[in-house]
């Protein structure tokens, strides 16, 4: 890895959960050894989840959210990072990001949310290796 | 489920800080504008339900996918 980013374990609050897991509040981000392209976001009381961040695969990717909804997540100098969940179906490559409700994480302060776009073309599956694209590996 | 009925400018008050009003009645298509504090969340609930799933989709990923994920070369 070249970039000395994110490279220890963080904890995560998320007061208001992930849609469909309110009940969880602590997690843990954590950097993957030798993959700087992806984050494993664990809960210690149950699921984890994959996460990357958008700007690695959809260069593209533009957001519209004014500071002040993010109020909550205490933005202070430092940009506060979005991440995308990661859908992983049985075929691996098939793998998704979910850009319409992306995570914003202030990583200084370990505070967390998942924010749901408003107005956006974006939906819940967009691929991080679009078949379009793909080569035959073989 | 309490139901009400409104005029189109007429209306709702719910709690002390949000306000939904019945803008525009056309056809089998209404229009609402809310007002609500910053901190509710607002959502169509279609979208709402599609994000739960996903959600709940994306937890079923099992920790293994971290040796095998694209990007890194194992065979080095």
């Amino acid at each position: 890895m070249t970039k000395a980013e994110n490279t220890k374990d963080i904890k995560i609050k998320m007061e208001k959960g992930l849609l469909g897991f309110e009940h969880i509040h602590d997690y843990t981000l954590k950097p993957i050894r030798g993959n700087p392209f992806f984050f494993w976001l664990e809960s210690t009381e149950g699921p984890g989840f994959l996460l990357t961040k958008p700007a690695f695969f959809f260069e593209e990717y533009v957001l519209h959210t004014d500071k002040e909804s993010l109020s909550d997540l205490e933005p202070s100098g430092r940009e506060i990072q979005v991440y995308t969940i990661v859908t992983v179906p049985e075929n691996t490559m098939d793998m998704t990001a979910n850009l319409l409700a992306p995570l914003f994480i202030n990583e200084d302060k370990g505070l967390a949310r998942q924010v749901v776009l408003h107005d956006t073309p974006y939906t819940t599956r967009h691929y991080l290796f679009p078949p379009e694209k793909r080569r035959d590996c073989g | 489920m309490l139901v009400l009925t409104r005029k189109p400018g007429q209306k709702l008050l719910i709690g002390d800080d949000i306000t939904i009003t019945v803008l525009e009645v056309k056809g089998d298509l209404v229009k609402i504008g809310i007002e609500a504090p910053r901190e509710i969340p607002v959502h169509r609930f279609e979208v709402y339900e599609a994000i739960e799933k996903e959600n709940q989709a994306a937890a079923q990923v099992k920790k293994d996918i971290l040796s095998s994920l694209p990007g890194v070369d194992k065979n080095d």
